[in-house]
């Protein structure tokens, strides 16, 4: 940017009132990347206890559905779940996270998970949906915190760029210039008392 | 337009069918492809991915991943274990620069 600049007062002004801005930008942008990480940390503590729980009890009804499935029929397994009485319904708002949106379910449930008749179906099969149906809740809540920690981490990393491109990159720049027109108004300035001293001892000469 | 989607194997997704969610079986990784883009494109609110597919997929979960909805949760299954996990570490250690997770 020092090369193609023109070292007048105007640029000069013009320059350090955009130097201001930057300043005043990159202060700003710096409060929103501590504030968001420490949105973040808040959003973290549970986070994996929380998925490690949902883990443990969907491989809690994995197993016992694969114990089912190899004790009865497929037929009979898919009788089972011909007609679902469990309806789940989910409520979808959003929350504004300072400058952008994360979501919000909210479940609603109805209806038992066992909706079949017991005689020709395995033990196991109950003890699998009510291991899943235990996990649902807590799925949907995990859905909601994970996109909110991704989104959030996005906007972070987007935040930190920025940050960094003004405090690194911008900033240097426009004060490097300003220095520049600044020594070259300078030069011009000793230029002309010179120029003058000169004219005038040759006119004193004369 | 369905509210909660749940693709994988059918091990692992039929159970799902007693909730009351909607379930998509794949047998293979090119056609949960498929199924996800289909649920992207028809704005499905939730999606339930099974890890091994989810892993297969990232490419297109990280062009939606900005986008509020869907949102895609990876669920365990068969191979990919601790996926999930990996993935949000490094989600963190991207946005922090430290492995906080």
């Amino acid at each position: 940017m020092v090369g193609n600049v023109n070292p007048n007062r105007m640029e000069l002004l013009r320059l350090k009132r955009r130097i201001q801005i930057a300043k005043r930008g990159h202060k700003l942008l710096k409060d929103k990347q501590d504030e968001l990480v420490r949105q973040l940390f808040t959003l973290l503590k549970g986070i994996r206890e929380l998925r490690a729980q949902v883990e443990k009890e969907l491989k809690i009804a994995q197993r016992k559905y694969a114990m089912a499935k190899a004790s009865c029929d497929e037929e009979v397994l898919g009788e089972a779940f011909l007609i679902p009485t469990k309806k789940l319904h989910l409520t979808i708002e959003q929350k504004k996270l300072l400058t952008f949106s994360v979501p919000v379910f909210k479940e609603s449930i109805e209806g038992d998970v066992l909706s079949y008749g017991f005689a020709d179906t395995p033990p196991e099969l109950d003890m699998a949906l009510k291991a899943l149906d235990k996990a649902l809740k807590s799925l949907i809540e995990l859905a909601e915190r994970e996109k909110t920690l991704e989104l959030l981490a996005v906007e972070i990393e987007r935040t930190r760029r920025r940050v960094n491109a003004l405090e690194f990159r911008l900033i240097p720049e426009l004060e490097d210039t300003v220095k520049f027109i600044t020594q070259k108004l300078a030069e011009m300035e000793r230029s002309d008392i010179t120029r003058l001293m000169k004219i005038k001892d040759i006119v004193r000469e004369h | 337009m369905k509210e909660i989607v749940v693709i994988g194997n059918a091990e692992i997704v039929e159970p799902f069918r007693a909730t009351g969610a909607s379930v998509e079986i794949v047998h293979s990784a090119s056609e949960s492809e498929k199924v996800l883009k289909k649920h992207i494109e028809e704005g499905t609110k939730l999606v339930f991915l099974e890890e091994v597919y989810f892993k297969h997929n990232i490419k297109l979960i990280m062009e939606n991943r900005e986008k509020l909805f869907p949102t895609i949760v990876p669920i365990p299954g068969r191979g990919a274990e601790g996926y999930a996990q990996e993935r949000l570490r490094l989600l963190i250690r991207r946005a922090v620069g430290a492995d906080i997770f």
